[in-house]
């Protein structure tokens, strides 16, 4: 038996309503009615006779990355262009799977919220979130970060930014790079802005829609896809000419290694895997697990982590692969000119010329 | 539940993408498949014929009347090839097909005067023996390739790529590596062959343009030597090969199939077929080599009404693979003979297990057993009706726009449905005259 529904009042819609009437605030809305163009509706243009691929196998394609060389005197060294982000909802065993994960495929975490000794211990290298707050460089000093994140609050002040910048380079951390966490809604001047204060590195969010657990939540709906963010976000570093110097990173929407390539290609030098670690994980076992209220209970058994590391190395392989195919010894060599795309939302989205075009 | 996974699925995160991802983290690596793209892109069925029901010439016309004859091949050699219907058999290798495939095709091709096309793994002599008119095909791996097979063959083609999997070299897995295709491409049987992507004996369109020359002195320049290339950087290739000296292009689409291919390369290299072939035929406009250099269009042709449209839009030729694959029984559960679930895992109609080597009706395998589940005469049969059916529907659309040639057929038959289409294949809305493409078209 089919029902058939309205569009708009979809039975989801209605059952929101309903509980909203209760007294029960349940987030909706903002959600975009139609698909939101993802990395798929980008493709590669790959060497024919004018330019020539590498040999799979025989000829070495690099995937090493270096993040936040602008100003830190020990940037953070990856063997791949991939890392894995922990939120602080999760709980602990999963955050050390994920830790572990990262270790094992000689990339890093980036952990948010509080961090507890076998974290640090298993994460080989470790990248630190704190907000940007009063008192906040105290809560780094103690814990030997590879690399600092700042993320930022609505209504973060520049002035604030700035003086926590200014004073964990003070307390000693200025060895390690600083990111900012950019949320990627006024992309131009997010870059600029952290630009300014002295960032290394700045972590792109991009519009998602479906991890929502808190009211704040629904301004992740407010914000550009990441197609069209990466490429505004390389746009504002060239024009502040701190291209290639501050590090860009995609931490929204990757989900293999084709999506991490474009994602390089667009101009970031590096992806975060959030859900795609999760996935691999074991943690979530299908699309609508994401996308509901709350978290999975399910068990994660220690040593899981490999899993994570298995598909950091497959989605490694990947990028690899695509980049021998258009002639690229280094995946960093993957740029704009080498993306054609199939849908005009995509095209118009990314700047990236439409097929035919 | 308030958030639908409906949600989840708009960003991406569709439960074939949970599954993918699962499976490379227990393998570690990336995934390899055989048949074709998955991703949803603009294609042959977005555009569509705008017949002429009153016609101002007062003559009947009728299908049997429209000629569906292709000469290919006038620019440089002696003898041009001439099939009967502008749809051939295009390359696919003994080694990544059985031998009873191969012959099966050839037979079939052969019935109703069209080509076949040898592929990356060197001549079969049944192939040769009933094909009517066979390409002989000259890889990057070199499999099989000899002087003395090549001038047996009615043209040379060059492979430059295939668009499955764009500038990555073929595969061949170990389990369909047996003892014959071993010997066929002297290398160790059971191990998994990865060819290269780039050519020993030319590197660059200048030494294309010296080893295409070698070609002609070893085949007495009697044949036409056509290029392959992948859709990918159409205009500058297609450019290129015609100054190398090509006798005819063939553009292959991103919808082309394979019998491996690694799947990243397959969904997410090149671009579709539409903008392949409208890009080829304007850059050899841009050359006054239109028509002196022939096109061919190959990339998820399924039908004739796919192959009047390819035509339509500036080709003089298609080749089908998939197609006639299918036509040998490819996807069909034989009652009795094949348990497609048992065998691969999946139902009849969903199998995209052609490197696995375990194709349970015989087309892509070694196996003398699962071989034996292809009769070859009765597939020749099917493979002819196949190409019939479609040089008939050529004929019927073609006749229906008043024409009585199917090389008349031209872009201005064509309409859009989509914008994506209107946009790639360069022709009008439906209804809207063009104007579209003049309001969309950016300054970028």
């Amino acid at each position: 038996m089919i029902y058939p529904h309205s569009q708009i009042w979809t039975p989801q819609t209605i059952a929101d309503i309903h509980s909203r009437a209760q007294g029960q605030y349940r987030l909706s809305g903002f959600r975009p009615l139609r698909d939101l163009p993802t990395f798929d509706e980008l493709v590669f243009l790959a060497s024919g006779l004018t330019r020539f691929p590498l040999e799979g196998y025989k000829e070495k394609c690099k995937t090493e990355t270096t993040l936040g060389f602008r100003t830190a005197s020990t940037p953070l060294v990856l063997e791949t262009p991939i890392y894995v982000g922990a939120s602080s909802a999760l709980e602990n065993r999963v955050r050390l799977e994920l830790a572990r994960g990262s270790s094992l495929a000689n990339s890093a975490i980036s952990l948010e919220g509080k961090v507890n000794r076998d974290e640090r211990k298993l994460a080989r290298r470790m990248i630190y979130e704190v907000p940007v707050r009063k008192g906040a460089s105290r809560l780094v000093s103690s814990l030997k970060a590879d690399a600092i994140q700042l993320n930022l609050e609505l209504g973060t002040t520049l002035d604030a930014l700035h003086s926590l910048i200014r004073d964990l380079r003070r307390r000693g951390a200025v060895k390690v790079p600083i990111f900012v966490s950019c949320p990627g809604a006024r992309v131009e001047d997010e870059v600029k802005a952290a630009v300014g204060v002295g960032a290394d590195g700045l972590v792109l969010q991009g519009l998602k829609t479906s991890t929502i657990t808190r009211p704040e939540g629904l301004l992740d709906y407010c914000r550009v896809p990441i197609i069209a963010g990466i490429p505004r976000a390389r746009e504002a570093l060239r024009e502040r000419r701190v291209l290639g110097e501050v590090s860009l990173i995609s931490a929204t929407g990757t989900r293999n290694g084709a999506d991490a390539s474009k994602a390089l290609a667009l101009g970031a030098d590096a992806v975060r895997i959030d859900e795609a670690a999760l996935i691999a994980l074991g943690y979530y076992n299908s699309s609508n697990e994401i996308a509901e209220e709350g978290r999975p209970n399910r068990k994660i058994e220690p040593g899981t982590g490999i899993r994570v590391a298995k598909f950091i190395n497959s989605m490694t392989m990947e990028i690899a692969l695509l980049a021998r195919s258009l002639g690229k010894g280094d995946v960093h060599s993957l740029e704009y000119e080498d993306l054609s795309a199939l849908t005009l939302e995509a095209s118009l989205m990314s700047g990236v010329r439409l097929a035919g075009e | 539940m308030i958030v639908s996974d409906e949600v989840s699925r708009r960003e991406g995160w569709t439960n074939e993408v949970f599954q993918d991802l699962q499976v490379k983290a227990d393998l570690g690596r990336y995934r390899i498949r055989g048949f074709s793209t998955f991703q949803r892109i603009a294609h042959f069925d977005d555009i569509i014929f705008i017949p002429r029901y009153i016609s101002g010439k007062g003559v009947e016309l009728r299908p049997a009347d429209v000629s569906t004859e292709t000469v290919l091949g006038t620019r440089y050699a002696r003898n041009a090839i001439s099939i009967s219907t502008p749809v051939y058999i295009t390359g696919m290798s003994y080694g990544a097909l059985s031998r009873s495939a191969k012959t099966a095709l050839a037979k079939g091709a052969a019935k109703v005067g069209t080509a076949t096309c040898t592929g990356d793994g060197g001549m079969l002599t049944e192939e040769r023996k009933y094909s009517t008119t066979m390409i002989y095909q000259v890889n990057a791996s070199r499999y099989g390739v000899t002087p003395q097979d090549m001038i047996s063959g009615d043209a040379v083609e060059v492979v430059v790529g295939q668009g499955a999997k764009p500038a990555t070299g073929g595969l061949l897995m170990g389990q369909k590596v047996s003892a014959i295709i071993a010997k066929k491409r002297e290398l160790p049987p059971g191990i998994d062959q990865r060819s290269p992507t780039r050519h020993p004996d030319w590197l660059g369109p200048d030494d294309l343009g010296i080893f295409i020359e070698m070609l002609r002195e070893v085949t007495d320049w009697r044949v036409p030597v056509q290029v392959k290339i992948p859709a990918c950087r159409v205009k500058d290739d297609v450019k290129l090969a015609a100054k190398a000296g090509a006798d005819g292009i063939v553009i292959d689409g991103m919808q082309a199939g394979t019998g491996a291919s690694s799947e990243v390369v397959l969904d997410h290299s090149g671009i579709p077929t539409l903008p392949g072939i409208v890009l080829a035929r304007e850059a050899l406009e841009e050359l006054g080599l239109l028509k002196k250099v022939y096109l061919v269009a190959s990339g998820g042709i399924r039908n004739g009404i796919d192959a009047a449209k390819a035509i339509a839009l500036g080709a003089d030729a298609v080749a089908i693979g998939q197609a006639a694959i299918i036509a040998l029984n490819c996807n069909r559960e034989l009652p009795g003979i094949t348990d497609f679930v048992r065998e691969v895992g999946v139902p009849a109609g969903y199998c995209t297990k052609c490197h696995t080597g375990k194709c349970p009706v015989g087309i892509t395998t070694q196996d003398p057993r699962l071989e034996k589940r292809l009769a070859i005469d009765e597939a020749a049969v099917r493979v002819a009706s196949l190409l019939s059916s479609m040089t008939l529907e050529m004929k019927l659309i073609t006749c229906a726009l008043g024409k009585r040639n199917v090389h008349d057929l031209t872009v201005d038959d064509l309409s859009a449905l989509n914008v994506e289409a209107s946009m790639m294949a360069k022709v009008p809305m439906v209804g809207n005259g063009g104007t579209l493409l003049k309001s969309a078209g950016r300054g970028k």
